[in-house]
């Protein structure tokens, strides 16, 4: 695919500044067409043409180096029990809440998929009391007033 | 059925705040009735007291939160809740299974 898409810009900057490059233009088809065939014949060449595109234009390592530096904790809940989540356990849940009351995502805890469904559960739960906010917005008025 | 099939239940509700204690007290007692005309048994209650509340609720600031822990047949589960939902003095209730 990726080598389908690259000749026919090609093709159409060349018709279109001038009309010598023509010739260039003429043999590029040809490949086009061979590589077609090769791809159907064996799927391996073609992984390996997709692969080497991938190099080229990829130019991430450099993030995941940082990621890998930075020393962050990996788990926010590495010390809960099941047992303690609870809507009434405020102090732990809103472990797992951000500075605007969201909650973490998983990928943020990194905590099991059963916690973090009892987590996502019980943090609810306590919403619904008043326990735990919302948004951060409602605590700001709430702390105007008093 | 109804007196052998009994569940556990948790019971929070939060109180506006301007009730005095008697009224706090009052209220309490009425749920407690209503859950021993109900079938329940075993009633522990927990008052964790005025608490500020993490948003206002019907422009109250504050709430006083009260806890019970009991056993009930559950089809009085729905009374129960009808007596929470129909008082103006509170503002939430969360009645909650507690199987172990």
């Amino acid at each position: 695919m990726s080598e389908q898409t690259n000749p026919t810009p090609g093709q159409e900057e060349d018709v279109d500044v001038v009309a010598e490059v023509t010739p260039v233009a003429a043999t590029k088809p040809p490949v086009y067409i061979e590589d077609i065939t090769d791809t159907d014949e064996p799927e391996d060449e073609g992984y390996e043409d997709e692969a080497e595109d991938d190099e080229e234009g990829f130019r991430a390592p450099e993030q995941y180096v940082e990621r890998e530096g930075s020393g962050r904790p990996r788990r926010i809940g590495s010390d809960v029990r099941y047992d303690e989540i609870d809507y009434k356990n405020i102090g732990l849940l809103s472990r797992f809440l951000d500075r605007r009351g969201r909650i973490l995502s998983r990928r943020k805890t990194r905590v099991s998929a059963k916690v973090q469904r009892k987590i996502v559960r019980e943090i609810k739960r306590a919403r619904h009391l008043a326990l735990l906010p919302y948004t951060a917005d409602q605590t700001r008025i709430v702390r105007k007033r008093r | 059925m109804d007196g052998a099939n009994v569940r556990q239940y948790e019971l929070v509700y939060v109180l506006q705040p301007q009730l005095d204690e008697n009224g706090v007290n009052s209220f309490d007692g009425r749920v407690c009735d209503v859950i021993t005309t109900q079938g329940g048994s075993d009633i522990a209650t927990e008052v964790w007291g005025k608490r500020t509340l993490a948003y206002p609720i019907n422009r109250f600031y504050e709430g006083i939160y009260i806890l019970h822990r009991f056993q009930m047949p559950p089809a009085g589960a729905d009374e129960v809740e009808r007596t929470l939902r129909f008082s103006e003095d509170v503002l939430r209730y969360l009645l909650m299974r507690k199987d172990d």
